[in-house]
Formats: structure tokens, C-alpha cells, sequence
């Protein structure tokens, strides 16, 4: 029988999004608990044995009280043998925190927090497997929390050898500094694990269709502009001969970009219509534009913002600074007298298209 | 356009009054009082004030409008004539307000904005350049250029630089001044309080201390982004003091539970090692005294032994150091006897010496000290004497014919035989006398004087000297000298010895000792006084020491007996320490054991106490450090780095966006600037040449020319070139100049169109000269366009002349 995971991460409850309005704001709060709901259902609706929290369950070290007990009753739901929830580096393991005490007391007999480095057996939940974990003590850190794994002796009896940390991957998460419990893929093959499960990293890794040894689940629910995809878990399924991953969607909300170079007007209209519908309800925007229009399609434009206001959870950022009206040559012309004032000015800032663009709106305003 | 006529009924003092206005200048004569700046207010009330007024302006216009005695309206009725034909403005203020404005042709137009537009198009000049150039009341002329100045000037001035430029550039139906103060405000609202050349806050003015008015897109841009990277910065200060306080807290927890483990484990071992202290303290001490009593017996046997030893000993000793003093007294006896008898003998010897001195003295002829210097005396007197005879010199000299024989003297030497041969010359050298005896004669030469009696005197001497030496058997004064020092030493040598017996005797005469000596006796047998002396002091050394030996033990005896009464009490006392030794080594040996490394239970003791200090002092600095750490948490920020950092991406995208938009102004300001140089000049420019024409002209050549700034007059030059800035020109030069400006921008305004000027006592601050000179100006204006002038002062309606309409 295959050992049967569904691994996530990064749910960062609690996080309170105060860039955006707060209606919004407390939607996309709810909507990291109504995840947290939707993958302990699908965990118990694929009969998991283990669903595993990679770290960054909570946002930071001292959630509210209500938060935490929340989530350990989302959790505590779950009606597989296991829930094992690792402490990341946003809700380490701090003395004195009450964080995790508290989660325990809410959380029942089901739920095991990865709170050692060292190995966890899991004979007593029926599961033919060993966890070794790397929790976090502190935000940020120089040295990962896995270094002990590969001097650890591993049971032969047992059929699968699982690694879980949280930090960043050589080669796979952006730590530029080396400040968040960085790893290299040469600690990690070398550690003697069947498979590692790490959370940190919020885009999932690796692509479908990977058979592992290494597995990101990605934030589950995506939560910010640096987060570009729909959110997703993993369900593994571990055998002797290699793990099976499929990736499982589970997010609600999308964070997305739009940059666009306008040709045209029709641009904009394919814009509008790749944000319509319902999904468009659950979608925040930033939309940069930049390009030439005619003197007219600027109302175009100024509607098109207000379509989009109307269809979007949140218009997050609309920026057409870079929109410049097509005032060419033979418009300067057609608009103002050679030789007078407005058409040496314009001419003299053809090239410059920032300039030309306030120049002839100023102009515009001087009209005697 | 001019005015045909105006009638006011009422409207402020004036019940019902129609004022008729001829083409060219009219001048309104009448006193103080008359109602001139009731007319003159009536024009600009009928053409800009609408009928309807809100309660304010109503307010605001009622003592002007409404007549003295009380009412509540006021109106008037203006004709004017265009190129179109007649216009006639009816208005009524106050109570049922209307307006009504008459076309040429008849129609009419009562809508109260549509009269306001009507007039707009009939009109020379907007509002403004009425207000500011065209209706110029007597206290507006004074200030005419600061009013252009101000604000509300500005709209003349646009209007009049509109016309102006159109006259001399093509302006495409542009404002130039308007564009140019759009952009200057949107520089403005754009840098406003931001230096561009340094890219910061003007005089640095950051975060710390930012400007709070005046604040520029850009600075509001770098404001906000600056706002949210401290707040980034302090986030993650804040994350990472938290992780700092975390980790301290930590090792902390750590280092109390290493410190509290050990108590824990080593408490019983404690409490024992304590007692141990307590007991291996008193193994000690009871070793000490098994070692002191046992000492102490041992030293009671030896020393009681010892004094049973001694004692006889002692006796012994005494008996022989008794012998012993007895023969030192005989040898010392012998000795001082024999030390007699040595003397004794040497005395002999010096006795015999001193006989024998005295003997050699007595052999040898006595020439002592005194009697050698009587010989010394003599010979040197003689020496002297024969220095003396022979410092005088007698010379001879003797040859004979033939060969004599002769017998000389020489002073008083003997005579002597002398040969001579024929012709042999002999030379003799005397002191004081030379004889020469011959056969045949006697011949004596000789000194006269001193010299013979010094001769005798040495002859006497001479026997003198030969005698003493005879009686010391001496044959000269050398020998003399060798039998003194013979005869002196003889006599030293005798000295010697008797004082050598002297000292030998000591005082003691020769036979006193010889008598003593003879009675000693012989000899005694005794052993050497060294000898006994030497074996007399050893034996007394040995009873001293034995005696100080057997006070020892005896003291010794004392002590133990004092301190333990008996030996049997101090066995008893032996075995009770032995048995406490015992006692403490048994409850030494139930106790728990000392872990490994330390030496003995003090050291045990002293480590686990200087643990449990340890674990306080960790105690404090946990809560220490828990304090700091909540103290941190009151100041959690409520955004995360993480969010912090986004939003920080954006405001700088914002400040960057307004920076460039900042930056495109500048460059449109650059290329306005660039095509505008020497623009300005020539638009300008005819507007200020004809101000100084009529400037000059009013002040009589004093003022030449004008500096102008923004279109305006800053300076006059006068003839020398001495510059004069405007605010300190006289009263009568600036209103001088304010008249001049106001008939050029009125010429420049109205141009060859129809128009009017009004003017309220424009030459009251004149001199005469210049009044006359002023009129003259504005006669030339009127000659163009419509010109009303309001005064009361004869003279001025006099020079002005014109169409006059008293009141």
C-alpha cells in the first residue's frame, strides 16, 4: 500500500493584506481559512494517511488566539490516521510563545507538531513511515535545521524515510542574503531520506509529472503580486518504486498582472475580456500600460479602468503613465498654425514623448 | 464701443440723472460731493455687476447703489454704440432685479446670462482690463502697477499680453502667459520644496524633520516612499531583534535548565557533602589530637627517662669541672711564673747589651752635636775669610834676566822655593800677600786694609780649627765629620739599650726585678694552661648543657603533667580520640559520594553553591531578556517585511513616475524657453517704449527710459542713466508713470477699435508743468478713443478742455 500525503505549506494565517482596502482585506483573510478547510476535505476525500503542514501555517509567532484554535480545529477535522504541521520560519518555535502550546490544546491526539529536530517514527499513527524534521526557531537564519538528518540512523524496518524542513533551496527559492535556513541540493540528496517536503518557497516545485525526490508545495492560497499562480497542494503517493505527484488546485483568489504596450485600442478590449466573468470576481489586477493612442481614445481608456473596477475583486494598480497620445507631426499641424507658439513647442518635444504629451495638455488648458 | 449716454434713476445720490457722453474726451466737472464717483461707479456697476447679487454683494454694493435717503433698489440705463449700431443696458439692483439688454434693431435680450455674454462680445476688453486698465478710479491710478501686480490684476495683464503677443507672435489661440503659468505651477506643485540638482528634500529637510507645507508631488512621492522604508527597515529590525531575543532566551532556557539539572542531580550529595565537610572536619581535628596526645605520651616516657639519666650525669660533670678549675689555677700559676723567668733571661741579654754600648761609646773620642758644630763654625768662618781674601786678588807676576832660585808665600801659606829660567815669566794669583825671599833681597806685596786683619784673623781661626780637631784626633774638618757620625751612633746605640732594659723592666729597677726573679724558685711540672684551660671549659659547657638538658625535661614534665594530670589520664584520653576518629570515618563512609573531580566536600560544596548562584543569575537574565522581548512586541509594526517590501516597490514605481513627469515640465520649460527668447522683448517691448515715450514726456525729459520685469516697470532710468526703482520714484513721478502705463496698456488694449478710458482726477498729484504736459497726452489719446475724465478742480477741467459736463 502506498503511504498517501497531501503536503501544503505557507498558509500564513492571519496575514492582515493592509494594502488593500478592507473589505477586500477580509476576504482574502477568510479565504486562507476556507483553503485550510478545502485541503483537509480533499485529504480526507482522497483517504490521505498523512496530511502534512510545511511550515508557515500562521503568519507570524504570535497570532491571535482565535486564529490559532481555528486552525487547529480545520486541522483536528481531518479524519486521517495523521496531521503532522511543521513550525516555520514565520511561526517558529519561540520560548515563551504561546503559539503552538495553544494550537496543541485545540488541536487533539490526531495532530503532531514537528517541534524537534529529530525523527518521528510514526509507527503509533499506523504509518509505516519516519519523519525527520528541521522546524524553525527564528525568521531568518544562516544554517538550515537539517544538518542532523544525515548523521541519523534509519530504521531499515521502516518502509519510507521522509525529510521535512522549511527554508530556501539552492537554485529554487531567491535568498540572495542566505537568510532564510538555505539548503543545498547537496545536503538534501546526501541526508539518506526516500523524499524531502519543504515549505518556504511559494511558487510549487517542482513541475507535474515529477516523480520527486523533492517536493515544494507552494502557498495554497495565493497572497500577493509576487504570487502569480492559482494556488495548489501536492498529493504524493510513495511506493517502493518512486513517489506518484499530482499537483491538486486549491486556491481562490488569483494576484495577476497585466503589462501591456498598447497598439491599439483593441488591446484593451482583449484585456478587458480576459478579466470578465465570475473568475474575474476573485481576481486583484495591476495593470501598466504604456504606448501611443489617438487624442480621443483616452476616455476609452479612463472607461475601460472603470470596467475593470466594476468586474475585479480589487484594481489594485492602474498605471498608464506610460500611455502617450499619438501627437505626431501632422496632428501638431493639424491642430495649430506653423510658425505659432504651440507648434514650435510641440515640434520641439516630438521626440520626447513624457514632455510632448503634458506639453500639449497644458496647451490645451491655455487656450485663450 | 463708447458710451452715448447714462442715465441713473436712482442710484446712489443721484434720484434721476442722464449724463450724455461726446465722442473724444468729456470731462465731468463738479465739486466735492457732486457725485462724479457716483457716475463713475455706475459705469462699471451697469456693465459687470449682474442684477441678481447674492445677500453678500448686495450687501457690499448697497451704500453705493441704493439712494442716501433709503430705498431698495437701484438702477440705471447705459447706451452704447458700436460698429454694429446702438445697444442700450438696462439694470435694476435690488428689489425685483432684471437685466435688459437692447440690440441694435431692437430686440432684446433679458435673460440675465445672455446679457453677460451679449456684453462680452460688444466690449473692448474683459472685466479684468476694465477693472485694472480701463476704469481707472483715483486710488487705483496711484496703485496702477501694483494692482497689475497683484492677483487680481493678472487677468488684465493676461489679456493685455494676449494682445500683445498676437500683435507680435502668432500664439495658434494660446495664452503664452497662461500656458507659462500652467507650467510654472505644475513645476511648482510638481518641486515644490524638492532641490532638483541634489535629487533630495530642499535644505535636506528628510523624514526627520520633513516640510509640512508647500509639499510637492515629488517630495509627497519620496515622502511616501521613504515613509514605508523605514517602516520596512524597522520591521525587519523588528524580525531580527525578535529572532536576537528569541535565541537569547534560548540559550538562556538552556544554560537554567544545564544549571538546575546539575542541582537537581547532586542535592542529596550536597546535603551529605555539607555533613562530610562537618565530618572530615572533625576526623581531622581527631586525627590532630590522637597526634598531639600521642606526641605527648611519647614525650612524657622519653623525657622522664632522660631526667633519670641526666641527674647522675650531672654529678659527674661536677665533680671533673672541679678538677678541672682547680688545675687551671695551678697552670695558670706555673705560667705567670714562667713568663717571670723568660723575662728574667732577657733581661740578662739587654743588661749586657747596654754594657757593651757604653763600653764602645767610652772607646771612641767624643765629638757630640755641640762640639762638631763649634768645628763647622770655625771652618766656615775660615771659608768665608778665605772668600773674602780671595774676592781681591793680588795678581804677580816674575821674571828674571837670568836663572834665580826664589822662595815665595802666598798669603799666609808656607814659603816655597821656586827656579826660574832667564826670561821665564811666572804668574802668581793671591788673595792678599805675596812675599819673595831671595838671597839678595826680600820683597813683600800685600793688600792694604781689612785684608791683613782678616789675615790674622784666618791665621787665628786656622789655629783655632787645628786644635779642636787635634783634641777629637781628627786630621780634618771630613774626618771631624766621620768621628761625629761614628761617636753618634756609638752614643745611639747605648740610647737603644737602655731603653730596651727600661722597657723589659717596666718601670722596675734593674735589682728589684733581678731579686724577684732570684726567688721563684724552680720550675713547676704542670700541664699547659692552654691545655687545662681548653678541657676546663669543655667540662663546663657539658655541665651547662646537661643542666639546661635536665631543666628541659623537668619543664617538659611540668607541662604534660599540668595538661594531662597523670600519664594514665592522658592514655585515657588517647583512646577516646581514637575512638572518635573512628566514629567520624564510619559516618564519612555511609554518606553519598563525591562525583568525580573534586578533591574533597569543600570543593563540592563551594561548586554546587557557586551553581546554584549561577541558576539565579540565569533566572534574572531569562526574565531580563523576557521583559526586553515583550517590551519589543508592544512595538510589533503592523504590516510585515514582507508586505512592507511590496508596497515599498510600488511608492518608488510612484516617486520615480512623478520624478519623470517632474522632469518632462523641466524640459517643456527648456523648450518654451528656447523659443521664446527674445520673444518677450519684441512683444513687450512696444508697450514699454510707448510707456516711456509718454513718461517722458509728462515729466519733461527728467525719465528717458524703463526696466521692465514680467511686462511691468520696475526702474526708471533718468538722463544720466542713474536707475530708479519704481517704489521710490516721488508721489508725483510715480503717478506720472502710473498714467503713462495706464494710456499705453489702454492704447495697446483697445488698439484701433472703438473702446473708452475713464479716469477719475488723474492729474491731482501733478505739478503744473506736468499736469499740462499730461493733459497734453491724454487729449491725444481721446483724439483716438473715447476718454471721460472726472475732477473737480477747475484748473484741470481747464487744460484738459474737451466736452464738458458739469454736475
Amino acid at each position: 500500500m502506498p503511504l498517501k500525503i497531501l503536503l501544503t505549506s505557507d498558509l500564513h494565517l492571519g496575514r492582515k493584506f493592509t494594502n488593500c482596502p478592507e473589505t477586500v482585506q477580509e476576504r482574502l483573510v477568510e479565504a486562507r481559512f476556507a483553503c485550510l478547510k478545502r485541503i483537509v476535505e480533499e485529504a480526507g476525500r482522497r483517504r490521505a494517511d498523512l496530511l502534512l503542514v510545511a511550515g508557515d501555517l500562521f503568519d507570524n509567532s504570535r497570532p491571535a488566539k482565535r486564529d490559532i484554535r481555528r486552525a487547529a480545529e480545520i486541522l483536528a477535522d481531518f479524519q486521517g490516521p495523521l496531521t503532522a504541521v511543521l513550525p516555520g520560519n514565520h511561526d517558529f518555535l519561540a520560548p515563551d510563545d504561546a503559539l503552538w502550546k495553544t494550537f496543541l490544546e485545540a488541536s487533539g491526539s490526531r495532530v503532531l507538531v514537528l517541534s524537534e529536530r529529530k525523527a518521528y517514527p510514526l509507527s503509533g499513527f499506523n504509518i509505516d513511515a519516519c519523519l525527520y524534521a528541521g522546524p524553525c526557531v527564528s525568521k531568518h537564519s544562516s544554517e538550515n535545521a537539517i544538518g542532523w538528518v544525515k548523521g541519523s540512523a534509519k530504521d531499515p524496518a521502516v518502509a519510507h524515510h521522509v525529510g521535512v524542513a522549511h527554508g530556501s533551496i539552492e537554485g529554487i527559492s531567491p535568498d540572495f542574503t542566505a537568510d532564510y535556513y538555505p539548503m543545498k541540493r547537496a545536503d538534501l540528496d546526501g541526508a539518506g531520506v526516500d523524499l524531502w517536503l519543504i515549505g518556504h518557497t511559494h511558487a510549487p516545485y517542482p513541475a507535474q509529472g515529477s516523480t520527486g525526490p523533492l517536493f515544494c508545495a507552494g502557498t495554497p492560497e495565493p497572497d500577493g503580486f509576487g504570487c502569480d499562480h492559482g494556488g495548489s497542494a501536492w498529493w504524493l503517493e510513495l511506493e517502493d518504486g518512486g513517489t506518484r505527484a499530482e499537483s491538486v488546485a486549491t486556491g481562490t483568489f488569483r494576484f495577476l498582472h497585466e503589462t501591456i504596450d498598447l497598439a491599439s485600442m483593441a488591446d484593451l478590449s482583449a484585456m478587458a475580456a480576459r478579466h470578465a466573468g465570475e473568475a474575474a470576481s476573485r481576481e486583484l489586477l495591476k495593470v501598466r500600460l504604456s504606448g501611443r493612442i489617438a487624442r480621443g481614445d483616452r476616455e476609452t481608456l479612463a472607461e475601460a479602468r472603470r470596467i475593470l473596477e466594476e468586474r475585479l475583486l480589487l484594481l489594485a494598480d492602474w498605471n498608464d503613465a506610460g500611455v502617450r497620445e499619438r501627437i505626431d507631426a501632422e496632428a501638431i499641424d493639424r491642430e495649430y498654425p506653423r510658425g505659432s507658439f504651440p507648434h514650435g513647442l510641440l515640434t520641439a518635444l516630438a521626440e520626447d514623448a513624457e514632455a510632448l504629451d503634458l506639453a500639449h495638455a497644458l496647451l490645451e488648458g491655455a487656450r485663450s | 464701443m463708447r458710451i452715448l449716454s447714462l442715465r441713473l434713476h436712482p442710484f446712489g445720490r443721484f434720484p434721476d440723472r442722464t449724463v450724455s457722453f461726446a465722442p473724444g474726451l468729456n470731462v465731468v466737472f463738479g465739486p466735492n460731493e457732486a457725485g462724479k464717483s457716483t457716475l463713475f461707479r455706475a459705469v462699471g456697476t451697469a456693465l459687470f455687476e449682474p442684477s441678481r447679487l447674492g445677500k453678500i454683494r448686495l450687501h457690499e454694493l448697497s451704500r453705493h447703489l441704493f439712494p442716501v435717503g433709503g430705498g431698495d433698489h437701484a438702477a440705471a440705463e447705459m447706451v452704447l454704440e458700436t460698429g454694429e449700431g446702438r445697444y442700450t443696458l438696462r439694470r435694476r439692483w435690488g428689489s425685483a432685479p432684471s437685466s435688459e439688454l437692447v440690440l441694435p434693431g431692437g430686440a432684446s435680450v433679458s435673460e440675465e446670462q445672455a446679457v453677460g455674454e451679449r456684453l462680452k462680445a460688444i466690449l473692448p476688453a474683459a472685466e479684468g482690463s476694465f477693472r485694472a486698465v480701463l476704469l481707472a478710479g483715483q486710488a487705483e491710478l496711484a496703485g496702477t502697477v501694483a494692482a497689475l501686480a497683484a492677483a487680481e490684476g493678472l487677468a488684465a495683464r493676461d489679456e493685455l499680453a494676449a494682445v500683445l503677443r498676437k500683435a507680435v507672435q502668432e500664439t495658434g489661440g494660446v495664452s503664452v502667459d497662461r500656458f507659462r503659468r500652467s507650467l510654472e505651477k505644475g513645476l511648482k506643485d510638481a518641486f515644490d520644496n524638492w532641490d532638483v540638482d541634489r535629487g533630495a528634500p530642499a535644505k535636506g529637510r528628510g523624514l526627520d524633520n520633513r516640510w509640512k507645507r508647500d509639499v510637492g508631488g515629488v517630495l509627497a512621492a519620496y515622502y511616501g516612499k521613504e515613509e514605508v522604508r523605514a517602516a520596512l527597515e524597522a520591521a525587519s529590525a523588528f524580525d531580527r531583534g525578535l529572532d536576537d531575543a528569541n535565541r537569547g532566551i534560548a540559550e538562556a532556557e538552556r544554560a537554567l535548565e544545564a544549571a538546575r539539572g546539575f542541582l537537581t542531580a547532586h542535592e542529596r550529595t550536597y546535603k551529605d557533602a555539607r555533613e562530610r565537610g562537618r565530618l572530615e572536619a572533625d576526623l581531622r581535628a581527631a586525627k590532630a589530637e590522637q597526634t598531639t596526645l600521642q606526641k605527648d605520651h611519647t614525650d612524657w616516657v622519653v623525657n622522664l627517662k632522660k631526667e633519670e639519666e641526666t641527674a647522675p650525669a650531672i654529678k659527674e660533670l661536677e665533680t671533673r669541672h672541679g678538677g678541672l678549675q682547680k688545675e687551671k689555677r695551678e697552670a695558670e700559676a706555673a705560667e705567670k711564673a714562667k713568663g717571670l723567668r723568660d723575662r728574667a733571661a732577657r733581661v740578662e741579654v739587654l743588661s749586657g747589651r747596654l754594657k757593651a754600648a757604653i763600653a764602645r761609646l767610652a772607646a771612641t773620642p767624643r765629638l757630640d752635636r755641640d762640639r762638631m758644630e763649634e768645628i763647622r763654625e770655625a771652618a766656615s768662618a775660615i771659608d768665608g775669610l778665605q772668600k773674602a781674601l780671595k774676592s781681591g786678588r793680588l795678581a804677580v807676576q816674575i821674571k828674571t834676566r837670568t836663572a834665580v832660585h826664589l822662595e815665595i808665600r802666598e798669603d799666609l801659606g808656607p814659603a816655597e822655593g821656586l827656579e826660574l829660567g832667564p826670561e821665564e815669566l811666572r804668574t802668581f794669583d793671591t788673595a792678599w800677600r805675596f812675599g819673595i825671599r831671595h838671597p839678595d833681597f826680600d820683597v813683600s806685596v800685600k793688600m792694604l786694609g781689612d785684608r791683613e786683619k782678616s789675615g790674622r784673623e784666618l791665621k787665628e781661626k786656622g789655629k783655632a780649627l787645628a786644635d779642636m780637631l787635634s783634641a777629637c784626633g781628627c786630621a780634618g774638618l771630613k774626618a771631624a765629620e766621620s768621628a761625629h757620625r761614628l761617636w753618634e751612633d756609638l752614643n745611639g746605640e747605648a740610647e737603644r739599650a737602655r731603653r730596651n732594659l727600661a722597657d723589659e723592666l717596666g718601670g722596675e729597677t734593674e735589682e728589684a726585678f733581678r731579686a724577684r726573679a732570684a726567688a721563684l724558685g724552680q720550675a713547676s711540672t704542670a700541664r699547659p694552661l692552654a691545655e687545662v684551660a681548653s678541657e676546663a671549659a669543655r667540662a663546663d659547657a657539658e655541665l651547662r648543657q646537661a643542666r639546661a638538658d635536665l631543666e628541659r625535661f623537668r619543664g617538659r614534665i611540668r607541662e604534660l603533667s599540668a595538661k594531662h594530670r597523670d600519664p594514665g589520664s592522658l592514655l585515657l584520653a588517647l583512646a577516646k580520640a581514637a575512638q572518635g576518629e573512628k566514629d567520624c570515618g564510619d559516618a564519612l563512609a555511609a554518606g553519598a559520594p563525591l562525583p568525580d573531580g573534586y578533591p574533597d566536600a569543600d570543593a563540592f560544596v563551594a561548586a554546587y553553591e557557586k551553581a546554584q548562584g549561577e541558576a539565579r543569575d540565569a533566572e534574572a537574565a531569562l526574565s531580563g531578556l523576557r521583559a526586553r522581548k515583550e517590551a519589543l512586541l508592544e512595538r510589533a509594526p503592523e504590516s510585515s517585511a514582507e508586505e512592507l517590501a511590496g508596497e515599498l516597490a510600488s511608492r518608488e514605481e510612484a516617486f520615480s513616475a512623478a520624478l519623470s513627469r517632474g522632469k518632462a515640465l523641466l524640459r517643456i520649460r527648456a523648450a518654451e524657453g528656447r523659443l521664446s527668447a527674445g520673444g518677450d522683448d519684441a512683444v513687450f517691448g512696444g508697450l514699454r517704449d510707448e510707456t516711456v515715450r509718454l513718461f517722458s514726456a509728462m515729466t519733461g525729459g527728467r525719465w528717458i527710459s524703463l526696466e521692465m520685469k514680467d511686462g511691468l516697470p520696475s526702474a526708471a532710468r533718468a538722463g544720466d542713466g542713474t536707475p530708479m526703482p519704481r517704489e521710490l520714484l516721488s508721489a508725483g513721478a510715480g503717478d506720472a508713470l502710473a498714467l503713462a502705463l495706464r494710456l499705453a496698456m489702454a492704447g495697446r488694449l483697445l488698439g484701433d477699435g472703438d473702446g473708452f478710458l475713464m479716469m477719475d482726477d488723474p492729474l491731482v498729484d501733478l505739478d503744473p508743468e506736468r499736469q499740462e504736459a499730461a493733459a497734453a497726452r491724454i487729449r491725444a489719446f481721446a483724439a483716438k478713443h473715447q476718454t471721460v475724465i472726472l475732477t473737480c478742480h477747475p484748473r484741470h477741467a481747464e487744460i484738459l478742455g474737451g466736452n464738458r459736463i458739469g454736475l
